[in-house]
């Protein structure tokens, strides 16, 4: 049983830094990235790649997943620096696909449709993870550190910019801000999250595939999100643990199993629905959607 | 201080700026006048950098901007306004004071690890200072229009800057604020500002600047002394269209 509750403590601390980093761009920021899933699939194999492959240590694999989500967070910043809003989004989104077919089809690296398996527990200075408990412990203290970092730059001036940028880009401009300067860094700094949240994932399944990276995981991603509210951390950690334990619950259902995995992204999307029109700004959100 | 050198401006087949020159003179207000899409606003927009002209140059402080980002000239020491009040909705009126003052808030790593003190009083005074009646974490979607007006008039006097550029300041505020305002610009004047302002008013304009330029479809018709432009025979017949 406590095998069972630190998978899902691990699940929750797991969402909860990918949907507080899409909050640190989306919420924050208003960079509406539709292809965050993308980067924390990047962080998936570049660590279960690294370990897997060529031996190299947990910890180094860990931080190189941040590393390669962030770069990439950086090169989708700069090249769709001139589009606004909804196309940034869109493109984005392409990035997703491109990300998919990529794991998909570079088969030499990623295995293709097959994934990567026997992606090994953790070892962090000698000492070896392999109890789920450990696991949760370790997970914990990662997403801790994750929003605490998130934490202090929200909270900062530097936050407040940020915000400035989401509300009137021009206005931003004209007060000496650089405005794609700050995009970039808010975005490398959320991707940078999303891919140890990633590598997180890799080495807790074991077992990673292109299609643990994409839209299902975009919903609950956004999901967690919108019913957390945008511009709230707390709302993200608070949407991570309502949403990873709902769909829980139905396991104490007298539902047949095949069942279940339709019926939980019936649930995701319904309360994606059902917030939206009961109360648009989540638990905690500060901002509308627009 | 500012020279602004043949500039044009085609916005899909509408001729805005056709040829401007002007200079504005340090120490000086000059307003820019002119009827309605006579190209004030444009004009303004490309001083800044947010439009490109298609021709010309703007030299500020013996610098050529054509090549600068506005975010560069603003901090080169070019502070303006907006005809429709830019503000940022969700963020309060002194989130809005602090970001104006310096560029502190743009560096990453250091706002991590530092948190600067913030000496509510110093701002309490420029609300005081401006007139706004309403407390420093009053979220700026709850402003009215005057004190919209003034707190981006505020902001845009609190940056280090050489030029203040004003687009229409006291358009659509009630009497009472226009005073404010008005009284505000010739303390700054006296104190020797450079200011550069639209303004449909004449009378307020008589009052303010030194140097008056009017402008009409695009064109700088007449250029001079308060006295020279507003009693110009083009300038009547733009604004009246005789
Ligand atoms: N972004 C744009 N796209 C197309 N046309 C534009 C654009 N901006 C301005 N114009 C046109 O350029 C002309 C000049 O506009 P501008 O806003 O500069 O006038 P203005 O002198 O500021 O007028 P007002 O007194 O009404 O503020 C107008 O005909 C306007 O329609
Ligand atoms: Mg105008």
């Amino acid at each position: 049983m406590s095998a069972y509750f630190s998978q899902i403590l691990i699940l929750i601390c797991i969402y909860a830094i990918v949907a507080g980093s899409l909050n640190l761009a989306f919420g924050y920021t208003g960079l509406v990235n539709l292809g965050h899933i993308a980067f924390f699939g990047l962080g998936a194999y570049t660590s279960a790649i690294l370990t897997v492959e060529y031996q190299v240590p947990f910890m180094a694999a860990f931080f190189a997943a941040g590393a390669v989500a962030g770069v990439f967070g950086w090169v989708i910043t700069a090249i769709t620096s001139r589009l606004k809003g909804d196309y940034f989004a869109l493109a984005a989104l392409a990035f997703n696909f491109l990300a998919v077919a990529v794991f998909l089809n570079w088969i030499s690296f990623t295995h293709g449709p097959l994934g990567i398996a026997g992606v090994p527990r953790p070892q962090i200075f000698g000492l070896k993870i392999l109890s789920p408990e450990g696991y949760a412990a370790f997970a914990f203290l990662v997403m801790a550190a994750v929003f605490l970092f998130m934490r202090r730059l929200t909270a900062s001036r530097y936050g407040r910019v940020l915000e400035a940028v989401r509300d009137d880009a021009l206005g931003a401009e004209a007060l000496g801000k650089n405005v794609f300067r700050l995009k970039c860094q808010c975005l490398v700094a959320s991707t940078f999250c999303a891919g140890l949240a990633g590598s997180l994932f890799a080495h807790f399944i074991q077992f990673i595939d292109p299609y643990s990276f994409y839209l299902p995981d975009l919903i609950v991603a956004l999901t967690i999100l919108i019913v957390g509210g945008l511009a709230s951390l707390k709302g993200s950690l608070a949407g991570a643990l309502i949403i990873i334990i709902i769909p829980e619950l139905l396991r104490f259902l007298p539902i047949p199993d095949h069942v279940v995995g339709p019926l939980r992204q019936a649930v995701y999307s319904a309360i994606l629905i059902g917030i939206l029109l009961v109360r648009p700004r989540g638990i905690f959100g500060k901002v509308d959607l627009e | 201080m500012l020279q602004i050198e043949n500039i044009t401006k085609n916005f899909g087949g509408v001729e805005a700026i056709k040829g401007s020159d002007f200079s504005v003179v340090e120490g000086r207000t000059t307003a820019l006048i002119g009827p309605n899409g006579a190209g004030k606003t444009t004009l303004f927009d490309i001083i800044s950098g947010f439009v490109r002209p298609d021709t010309g140059r703007v030299i500020f402080a013996g610098e050529e901007l054509n090549k600068l980002q506005p975010f560069q000239r603003a901090n080169l020491g070019i502070s303006r306004t907006f005809q429709q009040v830019r503000l940022f909705r969700y963020l309060t009126i002194m989130d809005h004071l602090i970001m104006s003052e310096d560029s502190f808030d743009t560096k990453f790593w250091r706002n991590i690890f530092k948190r600067p003190r913030v000496e509510r009083s110093k701002y309490e005074a420029v609300l005081e200072q401006f007139g706004i009646e309403r407390t420093l974490d009053t979220v700026v979607s709850d402003l009215s229009y005057g004190q919209r007006k003034l707190l981006q008039i505020a902001m845009a006097l609190r940056r280090p800057h050489k030029l203040l550029m004003l687009d229409e300041p006291v358009a659509g505020v009630n009497s009472v604020v226009q005073a404010k305002i008005e009284n505000l610009l010739l303390d700054l004047k006296s104190k020797g500002e450079t200011i550069l302002l639209i303004d449909h008013d004449m009378n307020f304009v008589r009052r303010l600047a030194d140097h008056v330029i009017a402008l009409d479809a695009g064109v700088v018709i007449v250029d001079g002394t308060p006295e020279q432009v507003l009693n110009d025979s083009r300038v009547l017949e733009a604004y009246l269209g005789v």
